[in-house]
């Protein structure tokens, strides 16, 4: 049978297609422009101002010991897991918990993780370039 | 063929063309290549967001070797992370099914375990996460409601105790608590490795964690239960567990071994009925003989033939998506014609005007596949999807040069990779050797 393709089927599929690029749009790029940033929203992400001259600023949404884990992890570029353990012991937390909460926060408002790697552990550069502007 | 002019990340780039080169589905990224199935989709959508709220679901996808099973299924499990679900996923084999009585059904455990996955750990080892988020919030609790630790991880797990391996399972987070308040390393890793259900004696848990049980063949679906039951108590929206390659269970040579997962299976589907399994969801992948065959499929178990049984007015093109079967047709040239025009737009990422290859240069790579192997380019499209994707790497690397040029140098040879109905014999009745 020679080749031919049916023009009509691919219109319908086309269409089809469409509505479902659009739907799995809306699940999975929810926050993908950082462009549309509320004022609300960017107040989580680069964080509200510390109340104490101490203490960092809150970041992601996060609360007080994680902003303060994240903000520490964001100078380096790079650690290595065995640097983390001791940093996140001495906040009163737990690694893969805190790794968890912070991408997750992460994910919630820039869809993309903070941090990558297990080990060495690296710090997403797009992520702080979000941060910085 | 118009794609939308969204820009498209150069990592999830990268991931997409990367897998689809190497001849394996995407396990990021599938969204944008996506072809039709929309109302499968928001089926499952649907069975994802029951889930999320308490409910419980069961699907089986059926559908021919190449109609893109297992991309559906990774498809679905990433809608699910990005829902707040954790997803276990893992593909049967001979040595890893729902049911066993050597080690077969705690293997398959400790491999969804072991891949267990959330939105920031897609691929797999998220188990840990989940048990210092969920100690993590029980912390703060307890600082704000001036009760210890255990108290509050006491009073979150006491449900589960009523479920069978409950208390176990409560025990043994307490005992990872107590080993990150300690800095006992051992115990967390001895706590990790009874919860993937990697201790195979008794008394060998007993000796590391002081606990009676261990997770064996004969508990692993209430442990998965337990599991999703957790997930909640940690924060996530409950769990998926994604199962491919069911037509291994179909394969096995014994009818008592066979039965025996089809036991489990049905006690699956009943406790979704039910709605008894709380948070938790099933997806299954297999083949139509798995399903249909009433002499070693499925439909051999006369209570599952009756449950799983199709509408019979589904069919000359009518779907029926609100039974627990959703069969995945083949594609046609014209779903095929409209992925490679996906696979395209990936590649250029999301940008139109880096389009290597024009709309009639894919209809004339579809003539040239077609040519040399026949209808098996789109029906098994595996390796035709990865000579397309190559030939973009190509035509990127070489820009002087034609797609024409390109592919004419080359030979395409069909995919045999076809999944075979060969029977598995069970090691559990009958011994092997060889000569």
């Amino acid at each position: 049978m020679p080749f031919s393709l049916d023009r009509e089927r691919i219109a319908d599929l086309e269409d089809e297609s469409k509505r479902g690029e659009l739907l799995l749009t809306k699940i999975f790029e929810n926050s993908e422009n950082s462009n549309d940033i509320d004022v609300e929203l960017a107040d989580q992400i680069t964080g509200s101002p510390a109340k104490e001259k101490s203490e960092l600023p809150k970041i992601l949404g996060l609360d007080a010991n994680l902003s303060e884990l994240a903000n520490r992890i964001m100078d380096r570029p790079k650690w290595s897991r065995a640097e983390l353990v001791l940093l996140t012991n001495s906040l009163d937390l737990m690694l893969d918990g805190a790794l968890e909460s912070i991408n997750e926060a992460s994910y919630d408002i820039l869809d993309m993780p903070l941090l990558e790697g297990d080990d060495p552990i690296e710090i997403n550069p797009e992520v702080i370039s979000v941060l910085k502007s | 063929m118009k794609n939308s002019s969204v820009s498209i990340r150069p990592k999830d780039r990268d991931a997409i063309l990367l897998s689809l080169r190497a001849g394996v589905v995407p396990k990021a990224g599938q969204h944008l290549i996506q072809v039709g199935r929309t109302r499968e989709i928001e089926t499952l959508l649907r069975d994802i967001e029951r889930i999320a709220d308490g409910g419980s679901g069961f699907r089986l996808i059926v559908g021919e070797y190449g109609a893109g099973k297992s991309f559906f299924l990774n498809l679905v499990s990433s809608i699910a992370l990005e829902k707040k679900l954790v997803v276990a996923s893992a593909d049967l084999n001979p040595d890893r099914r729902l049911h066993g009585s050597a080690g077969q059904a705690r293997s398959l455990y400790s491999e969804l375990m072991r891949r267990l996955s959330t939105r920031t750990k897609p691929d797999g080892g998220a188990l840990p996460g989940i048990i210092e988020k969920f100690i993590a919030t029980s912390k703060t609790e307890a600082r704000a409601s001036e009760k210890t630790v255990e108290e509050v991880i006491h009073k979150k797990l006491e449900h589960l105790t009523e479920l069978i391996n409950g208390y176990d399972f409560a025990s043994v987070i307490n005992i990872y608590c107590r080993g990150a308040d300690e800095g006992n390393e051992q115990l967390k890793a001895d706590a990790v490795r009874w919860l993937r259900g990697e201790f195979s004696t008794k008394t060998e848990a007993k000796a590391a964690l002081g606990v009676r049980g261990i997770v064996d063949d004969a508990s692993v679906y209430d442990q998965l239960k337990l599991m999703a039951r957790f997930t909640q108590e940690a924060g996530y929206a409950g769990m998926i567990v994604a199962l491919d390659e069911m037509v291994n269970l179909y394969k096995l040579s014994n009818a008592q071994a066979r039965n025996g997962n089809y036991e489990q299976i049905l006690r699956i589907l009943n406790d979704t009925l039910q709605c008894t399994a709380i948070g938790l969801g099933f997806i299954l992948g297999g083949t139509p003989e798995f399903l249909t065959d009433t002499r070693r499929g499925l439909y051999s178990y006369p209570a599952l033939q009756g449950r799983l049984a199709e509408n019979t007015f589904a069919k000359d093109g009518l779907v029926d998506l609100t039974g627990p079967v959703i069969r995945l047709t083949s594609l046609t040239p014209e779903d095929f014609y409209l992925l490679l025009c996906k696979i395209r737009h990936v590649h250029a990422g999301g940008d139109r005007t880096k389009y290597l290859i024009s709309d009639k240069g894919i209809e004339g790579f579809m003539i040239h596949c077609s040519k040399r192997i026949g209808d098996a380019y789109f029906r098994t499209p595996r390796t035709t999807i990865k000579y397309f994707a190559d030939l973009l790497a190509m035509l990127e690397q070489n820009s002087g040069s034609s797609w024409e040029s390109i592919v004419g140098a080359v030979d395409i040879i069909a995919d045999t990779e076809i999944s075979g109905n060969s029977e598995i014999g069970d090691d559990e009745d009958f011994a092997s050797f060889k000569l």
